[in-house]
């Protein structure tokens, strides 16, 4: 092999692919063996770097050659924060109902804790909590791309802000020993880099920034508001009707999320609105799916001898109920902070716009003398 | 939504691409976006300038006499292929270190494994012995996980013999995947793999314990007779 005497010194970073989710389930199911979300790590070879990819049982290698990198960027993201909200609220929410458990007089819902629920809950705030944890030791989270004349390359391993700076403190020095010092003059120059097509020739093309009115945003914020006051009625009572509305408008928002989170990828939309808007879907979807299969479980474990839907769904959805207070309690309190955020947010935005537009439009200068038309002289 | 070939001047915001003031040098610290607000590290080398076009078109044929390339008849050939001897023009022919292949000859030669160097994906047979050996581990550590707090005798029974009797086939599995393939191993980093010692003691183990088990059912059923 050509490379076999080359020695290679990685650099720190490996790729978690989804924030370390995948990358777990990888762990506990196949012990990290098969990699199905990819892998990356960097190797400083002695004139190139190599960037390792894996998935499942095959390895590809990339070399850049640090006389050819052109240019470099880290771009610092939002979503180690939106993960660690996501995280801290179902963390909480765990802890809440084992918190509870001992207060509720053993009675939650249908009957008793069993063994198998209380570990399962144990298990569940354990990993939520073990994640966070890890999430706030990893650090922020960023997307780095290394760019090439030909080429674009993310680097996924480097998806955290400190690991991110550590490589590039060892990866700089090499491609400055083989291209040089940049000059101030040289960085005075502005280059402009076309590298934007991927190593199979497609060409990427980027949508520019455009002006979003926040209209979408505004309606959504609007409609966790509405939410936040139906989780008060439900503190109150249950009716079917309401119940009915309730499932149609947590539809409504999650098709409204989606529609919005697409749109505010390449509009001017502040960066904490648009944080906000994944948090809040990420939270309802969570939070959907945590509770679902836990109520499911818990109607199959407790499943009465004569069983009466009715009856069961009253006894589900029961006020005095404190495992149901604490569901309730917790969407109340994350809907009204995201529609109360949102909105300022929203106005506040909007506000702004009108007086950046505004000076804008005062220091416009007025248009030249010979493209005003001048009223035809006098006979 | 229209999209625009955007390309990033190495002093604007990679996100919204909009200008910001240059900086003297090269700096690991971030700086921040004054519109977007993003922050982000930017740097930039001296290759970004080398504004020549380093890659070659074929010369087009002065006479119709001239030999022509095999890919490009319009074009003239300058040299054959080290290979397969086709003639090719100077777009079609790729230098390596001592010869000149044909596009079509480089991806055979590749895919034969008889150009090395030019090699870019590596198969892990190291790895795919090592998890054919674990399936049984794989299958029966979360069943039981999941059965364990709900622990009945059938349950265990169940788990136990995920974990035994798949052994019966991916034990000699894994081993021959480890034997056929221990010579083969190729890596981008040029080291020897080291996961095959651990595939060949894990299947061994596996096999002894199914040896054992057969020895002792067998035992236990001779003796009633």
């Amino acid at each position: 092999m050509a490379n076999t005497h080359i020695s290679y010194t990685a650099l720190p970073g490996r790729s978690r692919p989804y924030f370390g989710v995948l990358y777990l389930v990888e762990l506990v199911f196949t012990f990290g063996l098969l990699a199905i979300g990819e892998r990356t790590r960097l190797y400083l070879g002695p004139d190139h770097l190599l960037v390792l990819r894996r998935r499942f049982f095959t390895e590809t290698a990339h070399r850049f050659y640090f006389s050819d990198i052109q240019a470099i960027t880290v771009q610092r993201t939002t979503n180690a924060v939106t993960a660690n909200a996501v995280l801290f609220l179902l963390c909480a929410l765990t802890l809440g109902v084992l918190g509870l458990y001992p207060f509720s007089g053993g009675m939650i819902l249908l009957g008793d804790f069993s063994f198998g629920e209380e570990l399962l809950l144990i298990l569940a705030c354990a990993g939520f909590g073990l994640g966070l944890a890890l999430n706030i030791l990893l650090g922020p989270a960023c997307v780095t791309e290394l760019i090439t004349a030909v080429s674009r390359e993310p680097l996924p391993c480097l998806s955290r802000w400190g690991t991110a700076q550590r490589a590039l403190a060892l990866l700089v020095p090499r491609i400055e020993t083989a291209q040089g010092v940049p000059s101030p003059e040289f960085l005075n120059v502005q280059p402009v880099l076309a590298a934007y097509a991927t190593p199979a020739g497609r060409l990427i093309t980027q949508p520019p920034i455009t002006h979003d009115s926040g209209r979408l945003h505004e309606l959504l914020f609007g409609l966790y508001l509405l939410m936040s006051v139906s989780c008060m009625i439900d503190l109150t009572g249950n009716w079917m009707i309401k119940n009915a509305f309730d499932s149609l408008l947590f539809m409504i928002v999650l098709v409204l999320s989606c529609i919005a989170l697409l749109r505010q990828r390449h509009s001017d939309i502040p960066s904490d609105i648009r944080s906000l808007t994944g948090f809040a879907l990420g939270f309802s979807v969570l939070l959907f799916y945590f509770t679902r299969p836990f109520t499911m479980l818990h109607m199959f474990w407790n499943m009465p001898e004569n069983f009466d839907p009715a009856i069961l769904m009253s006894s589900m959805l029961n006020p005095d109920d404190p495992l149901y207070v604490a569901y309730v309690g917790t969407q109340l309190a994350v809907d009204l902070f995201v529609g109360l955020l949102g909105l300022l947010g929203i106005y506040r935005f909007r506000r702004l716009y009108r007086l950046a537009q505004h000076n804008a439009a005062l220091d416009t200068p007025p248009p030249p003398a010979s493209n005003v038309e001048e009223p035809p002289a006098a006979p | 939504m229209s999209t625009a070939l955007t390309a990033w001047s190495g002093t604007a915001c990679p996100r919204c691409g909009r200008e910001m003031e240059r900086l003297p040098s090269n700096s690991v610290e971030p700086r921040v976006c004054p519109h977007c607000k993003t922050s982000f590290i930017a740097l930039l080398f001296p290759a970004a300038v080398q504004n020549e076009f380093l890659g070659r078109y074929g010369e087009p044929l002065r006479e119709e006499s001239e030999a022509a390339c095999f890919y490009h008849a319009d074009k003239r050939a300058e040299t054959a292929c080290d290979r397969c001897g086709r003639f090719l023009c100077a777009l079609c022919a790729i230098d390596t270190q001592d010869k000149r292949y044909c596009p079509q000859c480089l991806e055979n030669g590749i895919r034969s494994g008889e150009l090395p160097e030019f090699q870019s994906a590596y198969p892990r047979h190291d790895l795919l012995a090592l998890a054919v050996a674990c399936i049984p581990l794989m299958l029966a550590i979360p069943i039981l996980l999941i059965v364990l707090p709900w622990a009945t005798d059938i349950a265990l029974g169940f788990a136990l013999g995920l974990l035994l009797f798949p052994a019966f086939v991916t034990a000699p599995a894994s081993l021959y995947l480890a034997l056929r393939f221990r010579k083969t191993v190729t890596h981008p980093l040029g080291r020897r793999a080291g996961w095959f010692p651990l595939t060949v003691l894990l299947a061994a183990g596996q096999m002894v314990v199914w040896a054992v088990a057969i020895i002792v059912f067998t035992g236990s059923l001779f003796s009633e007779f």
